[in-house]
């Protein structure tokens, strides 16, 4: 029997109102303008990234490949999936402990570089830092005003992946170089009426920020402006949704709830990829040899669509960069530096984040290839010729912009929401974002 | 002279009554110190993990804060956001329908299995335990993946349909129209708390009434009615408190079948997963810590009226006639 005495008691006892709650620690330091000696003191460091089970291989190898050169250094490791890693980092970095080697995104650079998280690497050169034979067209864009807050760890190029089996099956050749968006849209029908059901000539982008930059650069836009701003017109963002609009109503899509299962499931395993679902995947080049192993059938590498100039561009796969608030600056730099320059470790990296960063090292791997790894870095070299990277880096809040992106792409395929409504709340979500 | 040497011993009265006083006062503390130090665990959580952090929130929620520099004091501004932001009133709309389904199913699912389970059957405890088993699972993330693969396209559940003749089932986890109810599924399966306190509950409720009223011809839907349910009001009240606080925070299973996102089009975008949104993901601590307030407001609002109602249908023993 309860009394209203102990019931109170139970209450009180069990009551705890749990509020989501949030400290943290505040404080950042503008890095120092001075000139930056060598130090080889002893360091016990920490480095992260995302990424799959290889490339923790590889990178792991390149961390002890350097620890025998360097033996009074050691680097421990942790890594993960992309989709949670930076809410992993902000909360580190707000703690106050920061790792002190980190892998980075070019859209979340200036985020953290505007916050003074990231070490000024320019100071480190020449000296512990030898950037004499980095590919200067893949430095340039991360050059910031303020320095150099972080180091291009690859070449990518955006590419478009194709499943050779299923295309042989359907009697289509591969799409040929060069072809523009309007005939990548008339390949695809074709294709659709060629395929077996099971199966649909590409997957649905509308909602996927890498090909929709790769649209707007194709159309000569920079997609961000040098203020941080959206540098393209409302006109084309609904191209872009109307594109994939028609290419859905013919059926030449994965429909949107089997694309949106795919892409929500977090292993590349489940991707329309990589279960046949799609023939065709935009995506980027360095994937070829992340997708291949998942599939039997056979995986190329093809031409990306291109518009008034070539969506593509010698990118920036990921940086690496060093914590501004790291106890050891001087000896994660030559880390850095080991990353970039030594035969050993490029060796160890060979092109799974992308292509070497320095000629050097691109030249002394290209004999060590497998078949995938070396369709790869022929197509980067084949296509770079006439491109131009983006000027601008993406401002803070581009990560809310991807989000907006892919929402309205849903609300389309999933939500039966108009192309103009779908436009017009992408844009604003996004300009909301950017303020 | 007099009033002077009067006021002296008056204030040296006063001095002694202080000393006295500050004796009993220390003797008190001896008394209890040993109390205080085996609370300290608790105290020292209590101000320093839940009442110091509460109140920073409570400062962080009237600036601009990106986790990364310095909070920047916006006044009210972020409260004024959260108005105008359709996203959070989405948010709020989601959890309310998650809550208003979640709770009462829930319950009542935990009291037909605690009643099913007070019948005196062998290996009582080990049925206890089973359907326990589930909500210590609950909160984590594995059993949340485990729903992933069971409402999805090639899943489980789809996998009978199919074999029941239903040529294209929904993929349930990405359909705007059923996932909220998957994951309101997951919470009705998380029951174990609640059963075991029905359970113990029902065990409290005196075997004479059951025999009175046996005799006196009553059913067992009328003993059900009239005896088990008054007296189980306590419980249910406890337990509806409970759960609503309970359902107001969920966020696990949204998080891990929306891998984050809160999508397909912000149908499982649940409060805290948004504010988790807003503040780790898009470092808005300030408007995070904003949301925090609002969400404990709304929580203690319906806390209230629940207290608030209680006195018309919980029956308490000790106040009856």
């Amino acid at each position: 029997m309860i009394t209203r005495r102990e019931f109170t008691l139970l209450a009180a006892t069990a009551l705890a109102v749990p509020v989501a709650l949030l400290e943290a620690c505040k404080g950042t330091s503008a890095p120092a303008i001075t000139p930056a000696p060598k130090s080889t003191a002893a360091a016990d460091m920490q480095m992260t990234w995302w990424g799959n089970a290889d490339r923790a291989r590889r990178t792991n190898q390149v961390i002890s490949l350097f620890q025998q050169k360097n033996p009074q250094y050691k680097i421990s490791s942790t890594w993960g999936p992309f989709s949670s890693y930076f809410d992993k980092l902000n909360t580190q970095v707000a703690g106050g402990s920061p790792p002190d080697i980190l892998q980075m995104d070019m859209r979340s650079l200036l985020t953290y570089t505007n916050r003074g998280v990231l070490l000024e690497l320019g100071q480190y050169a020449p000296g512990t830092l030898d950037l004499g034979d980095f590919d200067k067209a893949l430095l340039k864009p991360v050059q910031t005003k303020k320095g150099l807050f972080g180091l291009p760890a690859a070449a990518n190029m955006y590419a478009l992946l194709y499943n050779e089996t299923l295309l042989g099956k359907a009697g289509t050749a591969p799409p040929k170089p060069g072809l523009t968006w309007e005939q990548f849209a008339d390949y695809c029908l074709a294709l659709a009426r060629a395929l077996s059901r099971s199966a649909w000539p590409v997957d649905d982008h509308s909602g996927t920020i890498a090909p929709f930059e790769g649209w707007i650069h194709s159309r000569g836009k920079d997609f961000y402006t040098s203020d941080g701003k959206l540098g393209f017109s409302r006109q084309d963002a609904l191209d872009w949704f109307s594109y994939w609009g028609e290419l859905r109503k013919a059926g030449a899509t994965v429909p949107a709830d089997i694309s949106a299962a795919a892409s929500n499931a977090s292993s590349q395993s489940q991707s329309v990829l990589a279960t046949g679902k799609a023939v065709m995947f935009l995506t980027h080049s360095n994937f070829l040899e992340q997708y291949q192993p998942l599939i039997r059938d056979k995986l190329g590498i093809g031409p990306y669509p291109v518009g008034s100039r070539p969506a593509v561009f010698s990118k920036v796969s990921q940086l690496i960069c060093v914590a501004a608030k790291t106890k050891s600056p001087s000896q994660a730099v030559q880390f850095l530096n080991f990353w970039i320059n030594d035969p050993q470790a490029n060796k160890a990296l060979s092109v799974e984040r992308g292509a070497p960063p320095t000629v050097k090292m691109r030249d002394l791997i290209k004999g060590l290839l497998t078949a995938e790894q070396k369709a790869e870095l022929d197509y980067l070299e084949q296509n770079v010729k006439g491109t131009t990277p983006p000027t601008n880096l993406a401002p803070p809040g581009a990560g809310e912009v991807e989000q907006a992106l892919s929402r309205a792409g849903q609300s389309i395929g999933l939500g039966g929401a108009s192309v103009r409504a779908a436009t017009d709340k992408f844009r604003q979500e996004a300009d909301q974002a950017l303020r | 002279m007099r009033t002077a040497d009067a006021s002296v011993g008056a204030a040296g009265q006063v001095l002694a009554r202080g000393r006295l006083e500050r004796l009993r006062a220390s003797r008190a503390l001896r008394r209890n110190l040993a109390a205080y130090v085996f609370l300290a665990p608790w105290l020292i959580g209590f101000f320093g993990l839940a009442l110091g952090p509460m109140l920073a929130s409570l400062y962080l929620s009237f600036t601009k804060f990106d986790l990364l520099s310095e909070p920047r004091w916006v006044a009210i501004d972020n409260y004024l956001g959260l108005l105008q932001d359709q996203r959070w009133w989405n948010s709020v709309h989601v959890t309310l329908t998650y809550v208003v389904l979640e709770v009462p199913l829930k319950l009542a699912f935990a009291l037909l299995v605690a009643i099913l389970l007070n019948r005196g059957l062998q290996a009582m405890s080990l049925y206890r335990t089973v359907y326990y088993v589930p909500s210590l699972l609950g909160g984590s993330v594995a059993v949340a993946i485990l729903w992933r693969q069971l409402f999805g396209s090639q899943g489980l559940v789809n996998e009978l349909l199919r074999s029941l003749g239903v040529s294209h089932p929904p993929i349930w986890i990405v359909d705007p129209s059923y996932v909220l109810y998957v994951i309101v599924l997951l919470g009705v399966w998380q029951f174990g708390s609640p059963m075991v306190i029905f359970l113990a509950g029902l065990r409290q409720i005196p075997r004479e009434l059951y025999e009175a009223a046996h005799v006196d011809g009553a059913g067992r839907l009328q003993r059900f009615r009239s005896i088990t349910l008054p007296l189980l009001t306590p419980i249910v009240f406890f337990n509806l408190v409970l759960q609503l606080i309970h359902s107001f925070h969920a966020f696990t299973p949204a998080f891990i079948v929306s891998n984050g996102t809160g999508g397909p089009l912000d149908r499982t975008l649940f409060y805290t997963l948004y504010l988790y949104q807003q503040g780790f993901a898009h470092l808005k601590m300030g408007y995070a810590s904003a949301m925090a307030w609002v969400l404990f407001v709304f929580v203690a609002l319906f806390t209230a009226i629940a207290f608030l109602t209680s006195r018309f249908w919980v029956f308490y023993q000790d106040r009856q006639g």
